[in-house]
């Protein structure tokens, strides 16, 4: 206790020392005056009192020596020193410090960063329970890989539900879009029909009101619904009286339960519904629903795969019409399901940072190494003076934590401020919408810690080496020892190394950028510019009949065209561009094929120069064609090709029959060929162009429209008049919040290669130049330790030329070497990258090419800068200093 | 025999039973008495003697304030407090035993057993 209370005092005497100090001299005079004094009563002189009380204080400084090493902790003052001691080395070579700070914190920071975003996309990102054993449960056609049955119907669900036995828990999911009428006007809701085990199989309780019961699942319960969050806030305004009271959903009355908690975002629903699954082929599209299951522990996903496979099986020999040849079960995982080609990306990423944490630490260790060898001279010093072999350790010690420190500071901010800037701009496609991106404080540690270590070691290694060997051997030896030469190739091994290294990550970023180009090249087809797309819902039970339909249509159509600043306007159903019906198509005498299909959409007669399609032969569709009883139909190249060969198509019929499921039905079965459009991009801009089919919109009347409005401006401006308009009509008509058609395009298919590409392109970059600063670094170092050598070789005559030559050629063989090696490790990493490359070859010559260049000349440029230096010796200065 | 030099054991020892004898007293009246107490076989330096009422002061075994000397000057006047003195006695209390135990060992009449 007594010796803690000693422990505690001394610790804190820092703080406390300049009145302590006045204190211990004011207390040594008091006592020399009392000596004194004593003295001169026993007899003696002023002077002889005074030298006598003086030696028997036994030297003052001598006493206050030693009281002020009682008083404090010599260690930590020592240490005070050393911290002292290094600022000053850091402040005297600014650059150095700047550079080795910033390096470390690059590497630990983007580390951070990236490992964070793997595991909140990849490894953790649903807030439910036992979110590795969720699994999803589709119809896949094996020969296209497309899904060709998500949604499954109640008595296929219930037979696959009730005959396995791979699941500890089953919940079925269904979305549809409702209309919602509030004060404010008329909105969609996108509700989820959920079988009533929601809260036991997601684990997740409601943040106010209450969870639904199997109770309120039953039909005769009056219609619960929990409310999203999201739309909670951002919808209805937070209004905490919400919960209770009773909304029209559809124009029926469903009373609000319960408000979800942030990033529930089941199905991305705003209502969640309590609704069982029934075994009726004629129960209606909600009791079709996606089948998501979680596994019983230990059963991996190929077993349930086997067992739905099986039961699948013996349904098929029952009802071979809803199992064609190709279609096999897949069951897969929620997070691949979500996740899909983005999981390759972000592993690339992951790899690409780790690169780069590597070549940061070489970096280091390299500029540390350098230092170390040219301070041999200074710690040598030191030791002649007789500073002890532990302190100097400690010091360098003290020197490098010092820098790591800084880095692991730098690198922290770095990781935080990237993780905000991240969370903002990083497309949300393929991220599960429950993702919310948080930094990662384990692997920051981690990051840190390796970045630490490295530095560490590294600094120390010419201090243990200097250790090592006598004072007197290292004033010897202290140009070109073994030691040294052993140094060089570890310093040079440490280029090759980030030589390679850069190369692997700059030919990956390389082939991504030619993948990038080619899809910027894509021909839409189309014209995205100055192009707004929403969509209209009216309220179920208005303009029911044909008259009325088209009316409102009409309407819509002259309200929206008679605007300023509006050049085309057009109705379609789906969104303008994409999709469509998928219709099987007979024609030319050909029986209706099952797939692939043809998309059909149903239009206005102003669509094809709302979005700018081109037409090849025959005549765009016009109002006439809408008003008149005969079925025409465009028809794209494609469309063409596949079902009319190298006929001419013009003036022929066609027969599309839908699925029986779609409502309401074409007026018209049969069309015929009036013009054929030039191809565009109708499904994905990765994928061929399908067949299409474009009729016009009277044969065909949804109750929700796309509305596509082409503008002379800016073509969000219009949004708030286009909605004006419809509320003009109909308060009750529903619009989807406007979109801009190239900001949906690049959103949809640019944003997320466009991501992987900046980043990855960033961490080569960087990569880079650290290879410069490497590279340079080692040239530079050698350089000086030969300056004696180079200017013995001037005196007697050498060329400038070879001088340089000299110091270029040695830097290059290390970019060679490396260079080989990276080309060489590059044939296996790039093809990690195949699945994101589109067009492009994962050994492109002109990337491979580029790359290699680039890596060339900025290692001579690297290398001339300390060759000219060499070459510039003053040969008798550099003499004389020796 | 020669002056000997006082050892950091038994120099805290000294200090505290000197300051319990005579109250407040300044390091240089300690040192003093020490050295007369030894008949002036001690020498107590300065250099050990001013770390040691450090050390007990920062035991708590002393407090310190400042106070006028014999001669008027400012001083530091070292008093004992109430853990001082349990430990005065505490030690005392060790001394003795060791040195009877010691004195047992080196008195030549005691018949080995």
């Amino acid at each position: 206790m007594r010796s803690l209370r000693a422990f505690l005092l001394r610790l804190v005497d820092p703080f406390r020392r300049s009145r302590r100090e006045r204190a211990l001299d004011e207390e040594l005079n008091a006592n020399l005056a009392l000596h004194i004094e004593e003295n001169r009563r026993g007899g003696m002189s002023e002077d002889e009192a005074r030298r006598v009380a003086l030696m028997k204080l036994g030297g003052l400084d001598q006493a206050k020596e030693r009281y002020r090493d009682r008083r404090g902790l010599p260690v930590l003052d020592a240490l005070r020193q050393d911290i002292g001691q290094a600022l000053r080395v850091a402040r005297g070579n600014p650059g150095f410090t700047a550079v080795a700070i910033a390096t470390l914190a690059l590497g630990i920071g983007s580390t951070a960063i990236i490992y964070s975003v793997v595991r909140d996309i990849l490894l953790d990102p649903f807030p439910y329970v036992h979110q590795d054993r969720m699994v999803d449960v589709v119809l896949r056609d094996m020969s296209t890989t497309r899904v060709l049955r998500g949604a499954l119907p109640g008595p296929e669900f219930l037979d696959y539900q009730e005959q396995s036995t791979s699941f500890e828990a089953v919940l079925g999911t269904e979305t549809s879009s409702v209309h919602y009428v509030s004060d404010d006007g008329a909105e969609r809701m996108r509700a989820v029909w959920v079988t009533p085990n929601m809260f036991s199989f997601l684990g997740v309780a409601p943040l106010a009101g209450r969870a639904f019961t199997e109770e309120d699942g039953k039909p005769s319960s009056p219609c619960v619904a929990e409310l999203s969050h999201r739309t909670w806030i951002g919808r209805l305004g937070a209004n905490p009286d919400l919960v209770g009271k009773t909304v029209r959903l559809d124009g029926k009355p469903c009373t609000i339960i319960g408000i979800m908690p942030p990033r529930f975002e089941w199905h991305v629903g705003d209502l969640w519904i309590p609704s069982p699954i029934v075994r009726s082929t004629s129960a209606g599209q909600l009791n079709n629903r996606w089948f998501q299951a979680r596994l019983r522990p230990g059963i991996s996903v190929e077993a349930a795969e086997a067992e739905l496979s099986a039961i699948a099986r013996r349904r098929a020999e029952l009802f071979p019409t809803e199992y064609p040849k190709q279609a096999r079960i897949d069951v897969i995982t929620v997070i691949d399901w979500v996740v899909g080609r983005f999981r390759s990306v972000l592993y690339t990423l992951f790899a690409a940072v780790g690169l780069l944490l590597f070549i940061a630490c070489a970096n280091v260790a390299n500029m540390l190494l350098a230092r170390g060898t040219a301070r041999e001279r200074e710690l040598l010093v030191r030791v002649a003076l007789g500073a002890g072999r532990a302190r100097m350790v400690r010091q360098l010690v003290i020197e490098n934590l010092l820098l790591a420190v800084g880095g692991g500071i730098g690198g922290c901010l770095l990781a935080f401020g990237g993780i905000r800037a991240l969370s903002v701009w990083m497309p949300r496609q393929n991220v599960p919408w429950e993702t919310t991106l948080r930094l990662d404080t384990p692997v920051l540690v981690f990051a840190s810690a390796t970045a630490i270590l490295s530095t560490v070691i590294f600094g120390l290694y010419p201090a243990l080496l200097g250790s090592r060997r006598d004072v007197a051997e290292m004033g010897v030896q202290s140009r070109g020892g073994s030691a040294t030469r052993r140094q060089a190739r570890i310093r040079g091994g440490l280029v090759v190394a980030e030589v390679a290294l850069s190369l692997i990550l700059l030919l990956g970023t390389g082939v991504l950028v030619r993948s990038f180009v080619s899809l910027l090249n894509v021909d839409l087809g189309f014209d995205t510019s100055h192009t707004m797309l929403t969509r209209l819902a009216f309220a179920p039970g208005s303009y029911e009949t044909v008259e009325s339909r088209l009316r409102v249509y009409r309407e819509v159509l002259d309200r929206v065209g008679r605007l300023p600043g509006v050049s085309s306007v057009a109705l379609s159903n789906g969104m303008s561009a994409f999709g469509g019906f998928e219709a099987a198509i007979a024609a030319n005498g050909r029986p209706a094929d099952e797939r692939p299909m043809a998309f059909v959409k149903a239009v206005s007669e102003g669509y094809r120069a709302s979005i700018g399609l081109g037409l090849l032969a025959g005549r765009d569709l016009t109002l006439a064609d809408l008003e008149s009883s005969a079925p025409v139909a465009l028809v794209n190249q494609t469309f063409a090709r596949r079902y009319f060969g190298t006929d001419n198509p013009l003036g022929r019929a066609i027969t599309v029959s839908t699925s029986a499921d779609d409502e309401p039905a074409f007026s018209a079965t049969e069309f015929v060929v009036v013009g054929i459009l030039k191809d565009a991009i109708n499904d994905n801009i990765r994928e061929p162009v399908m067949p299409e089919a474009v009729v016009p919109l009277s044969f065909y009347r949804p109750p929700r429209v796309g509305l596509t409005v082409r503008t002379t401006g800016d073509p969000l401006s219009i949004a708030g008049a286009v909605r004006r308009e419809a509320r003009a009509i109909d308060e009750n008509i529903a619009l989807t919040p406007p979109v801009a058609l190239d900001a949906a395009v690049y959103e949809g298919f640019y944003a997320q290669p466009g991501f992987v590409l900046i980043v990855l392109g960033m961490f080569a970059v960087t990569g880079l130049l650290l290879v410069a600063v490497g590279i340079y670094g080692v040239l530079a170092y050698t350089v000086s330790q030969q300056t004696r050598d180079i200017a013995i070789r001037l005196a007697v005559g050498g060329e400038q030329g070879d001088i340089l030559r000299m110091v270029v050629t040695r830097g290059l063989r290390l970019v060679g070497v490396g260079v080989a090696l990276g080309l060489f490790s590059s044939l296996g990493t790039n093809r990690l990258l195949e699945s994101q490359l589109w067009h492009t070859s994962p050994h492109d010559a002109v990337a491979l090419s580029t790359v290699v260049t680039l890596i060339v000349v900025v290692g001579v440029l690297a290398c001339l800068l300390p060759g000219l230096r060499a070459m510039r010796i003053e040969p008798m200065a550099a003499l004389r200093q020796e | 025999m020669g002056k000997v030099d006082v050892w950091q054991g038994t120099l805290a020892l000294m200090i505290l039973k000197t300051v319990e004898a005579l109250g407040p007293l300044h390091g240089y009246g300690i040192a003093r008495r020490i050295e007369q107490t030894s008949g002036k076989k001690l020498v107590v330096n300065y250099g050990t003697l001013y770390p040691a009422l450090l050390k007990l002061e920062q035991e708590g075994y002393l407090a310190t304030e400042w106070g006028t000397s014999e001669n008027g000057r400012r001083a530091r006047f070292y008093r004992l407090t109430r853990a001082g003195r349990r430990q005065v006695a505490r030690e005392t209390q060790q001394w003795e035993e060791a040195t009877s135990i010691l004195a047992r060992f080196l008195s030549p009449e005691e018949p080995a057993s």
